[in-house]
């Protein structure tokens, strides 16, 4: 198989970040200290939180490429690949979310779901980035269903304020944010340290992952464009 | 055809309208997830009809555990003289324990005093501290706080 020199750099890339991954993980499995209060269970963490940022982060790319693909008259298909492949990879970190949420919250709270407010929206978003790509699958390619998708990526972004505001405007099971902008971060500093690298890793591989399936999107949809011309002998 | 700049204008007003309305929709009482135990004790005549929860604080030397009967009793308390004595059969989660963050779900008496938990789930705060400050959360104020005591 002839590799470009553009597959090398993107390998070698994404390489490196998953290494860099493993390895902070792996640290956080080990060298890091046990919480006070929760004890050993609390590592999970490290993957829940970057997990639900990255899920943010998707909807924040959809909600991007979604208004790119609604302000001019003849988008570029571009933003509509791109788009899709947020919504791929946000409904993957979404539901990552919601799996390691649940196992962590089990041995804590004792309870593996409630339908408290910021459980509630989250699984709503799993179930937007769902119909999104089902919206997205059902209909043939080409500007109109750009424009339609790109309506409903919007919407999806009006959730992630509401899943991040649902702890402090309603009473919840989940406790509130403990990484804020304003005030006294209440982590001390080594949890907080190991925190902060698997949330940029976390983030720098969703990146990756987005990067990848809209090149691999943009190579099913050009294939697609091919066969179709073949067949009507154009 | 609508001129572009009144669709948006329309589509920004139509989003921020659901957005608005379902804030204030949640805000409503009836659909609030836990009660404080002021409110319950408060509206225990009419909440002992209903399946509701309540959270609050496990006040210290409240808790009685007979592990062969799996029954378990407790103080709910809201640190400001309002007590609930909760009574819970099975086994609780491992972060139950005095002066911990506490949801019950279940029934109140009609009279306030008492409550029969179905389900008894532990709420912890936002804080993540290293192991040498004991087996408990030291800043109690992020808890009420979230606990709405």
């Amino acid at each position: 198989m002839n590799l470009t020199k553009k597959d090398k750099k993107a390998f070698f890339l994404g390489a490196g970040v998953f290494a860099a991954l493993v390895l902070v993980w792996t640290s956080a499995a080990w060298l890091v200290p046990a919480e006070a209060f929760q004890g050993e269970v609390y590592r999970i963490l490290y993957i829940h939180v970057p997990s639900a940022s990255c899920a943010f982060l998707c909807a924040s790319l959809l909600f991007g490429f979604s208004i790119a693909s609604l302000v001019k008259k003849s988008p570029q298909a571009q933003f509509g690949l791109w788009a899709r492949a947020s919504a791929e990879i946000g409904l993957f970190f979404t539901v990552l979310t919601l799996a390691t949420g649940s196992l962590w919250g089990k041995p804590t709270w004792g309870t593996w779901w409630t339908w408290d407010a910021r459980l509630t929206t989250t699984f709503v978003l799993a179930l937007l980035y769902g119909a999104y790509l089902l919206l997205e699958s059902s209909m043939p390619a080409g500007i109109l269903r750009q424009k339609v998708c790109a309506v409903m990526g919007v919407l999806i972004f009006a959730d992630v304020p509401i899943i991040y505001k649902s702890v402090t405007w309603w009473r919840t099971l989940h406790q509130p944010p403990t990484l804020n902008f304003a005030g006294s971060v209440p982590m001390d500093g080594p949890i907080l340290r190991t925190l902060i690298f698997s949330l940029v890793l976390c983030v720098a591989s969703c990146l990756w992952f987005v990067w990848q399936r809209s090149a691999n999107l943009r190579l099913r949809l050009l294939f697609e464009d091919q066969s179709f011309r073949q067949w009507r002998g154009v | 055809m609508l001129s572009r700049k009144i669709k948006w204008v329309v589509a920004s007003i139509i989003i921020g309208g659901t957005i608005l309305a379902l804030s204030f929709v949640n805000m409503d009482q009836n659909s609030v997830y836990f009660y404080t135990p002021a409110e319950a004790v408060e509206k225990a005549a009419t909440l002992s009809k209903e399946n509701i929860r309540v959270g609050g604080m496990v006040k210290v030397d409240s808790v009685q555990w007979d592990r062969p009967k799996l029954s378990l009793a407790f103080i709910l308390s809201d640190l400001k003289g309002t007590e609930i004595h909760v009574q819970h059969r099975g086994t609780p989660p491992d972060l139950f324990k005095e002066n911990a963050g506490v949801i019950v779900e279940g029934s109140i008496a009609a009279e306030g005093n008492s409550f029969l938990a179905t389900k008894l789930m532990v709420k912890h705060s936002e804080e993540y501290r290293q192991p040498e400050h004991g087996g408990t959360q030291a800043d109690k104020s992020l808890l009420t706080k979230s606990l709405a005591l």
